[in-house]
């Protein structure tokens, strides 16, 4: 096969294989972050696809492994939590008042348990019980491991007010865990 | 002896808690047996948390894999529009603030490109003729009977009498190109309205 181009200025094709590769390598998690938080998959799926349109864009912040993925966590939290404000047109605050985005029961409900690990269906039980402030709090501290100053940054609110956020986050996950175990 | 409060056990399992607080915790659970068992179960559950949401299901009707393909196609055409929108001059710089096309667009139009391939294939003389006297390509690749080109109206393919053409209706393509793995791809950007147009050709 023989090939001929026309010169352009799109990425050599090294740059775009380690873009791939670096997307390749993040997705899930990135999706599986912004759809927590987001609570569906459309908007989980838009997200997701912005925050690494946003992060390629930053070649800058892409050379060091384990420092990237931390910053795309950011990235991630930061397009998922700008879009709920957005919708919201309230501050993060009052995003409470809104109806909980997860789960989406008629979908989710009917058979998971025989598809699924019972535990694993009993966490997800867990984390939706939480309000949308406290399940962010705890997914962007916990899971994201961002310090919670940086977590306060990013829901626009006090670092004690974060502080709230999680603690209640963290106490209501384990009291709810423990009724299941007392229940059995 | 006062125990920590619930509150206070589970910040401090991960040093949640500021200043005097955050001392007076370390220093209880020093030689407080059951309040760091408390705390070991909230260091527990943080790995609960973590791998709950590591393993989240999709609706029924999802499957991952499809989902994932779909996304990575959809952030290549996305980085790609925003390349184009950069090689044009426009001040673009994410395409998620750029509202003229969002990605339900996105998606619709590449669907479309997908029926017009299949329509031009299929009854495609019109665009044989236009493959062999149109004007001279600017890139191309042969595979075998398979010829594959880009030239300023869209990008086109022939295969043993066949044809088909994808044209650029609102402008000229812009960028063109042409892949090893047989496929040529055009972009153009539509100076009004900011619509990127990308027509790809793979030769399978
Ligand atoms: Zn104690």
């Amino acid at each position: 096969m023989s090939t001929s181009s026309v010169p352009n200025s799109s990425p050599s094709a090294a740059e775009r294989e380690l873009q791939d590769r670096f997307v390749r390598e993040n997705l899930r998690r990135v999706f599986a972050l912004i759809y927590r938080i987001v609570g569906n998959v459309a908007d989980a799926q838009d997200l997701t696809q912005d925050t690494f349109i946003k992060a390629l864009q930053r070649k800058d912040q892409l050379k060091d492994g384990d420092k990237s993925a931390q910053w795309l966590g950011r990235v991630a939290s930061n397009t998922a939590i700008d879009f709920l404000r957005r919708k919201a047109r309230v501050n993060f605050t009052e995003i409470d008042s809104l109806p909980e985005p997860l789960p989406d029961p008629s979908e989710r409900r009917a058979d998971e348990e025989m598809l699924r690990a019972e535990e694993a269906a009993y966490l997800d039980h867990c984390l939706e019980a939480l309000s949308v402030r406290e399940r962010t709090a705890l997914v962007l501290r916990d899971v994201e491991d961002l310090p919670a100053s940086e977590v306060a940054a990013i829901l626009g609110c006090s670092p004690a007010t974060v502080r709230s956020h999680i603690a209640n986050a963290r106490t209501k996950f384990r009291a709810i865990y423990e009724q299941r175990k007392e229940a059995q | 002896m006062k125990h920590l409060d619930e509150s206070q056990i589970a910040l401090a399992s991960r040093g949640d808690l500021s200043g005097f607080a955050n001392l007076r915790a370390r220093l209880h659970l020093t030689f407080c047996k059951t309040c760091r068992d408390r705390v070991a179960e909230y260091r527990q559950d943080q790995q609960r948390v973590k791998s709950a949401v590591a393993a989240f299901e999709l609706p029924r009707s999802m499957k991952w894999d499809e989902l994932e393909a779909e996304m990575f196609g959809n952030i290549r055409l996305g980085l790609e529009v925003e390349e184009i929108h950069r090689d044009a001059g426009q001040v673009s710089p994410v395409v998620v603030q750029h509202e003229a096309m969002s990605w339900r667009g996105l998606a619709a139009a590449g669907a479309m490109t997908a029926i017009v391939i299949t329509g031009w294939f299929l009854t495609g003389p019109g665009a044989q003729s236009y493959l062999r006297h149109g004007p001279s390509a600017i890139a191309q690749v042969r595979s075998g009977a398979v010829v594959l080109r880009g030239d300023e109206h869209g990008v086109g393919l022939e295969n043993r009498g066949t044809g088909l053409m994808l044209r650029n209706v609102s402008a000229p393509a812009g960028r063109f190109e042409v892949s090893l793995d047989g496929s040529v791809r055009a972009s153009a950007v539509d100076q009004d309205s900011g619509q990127v147009t990308v027509s790809q050709v793979y030769v399978e």
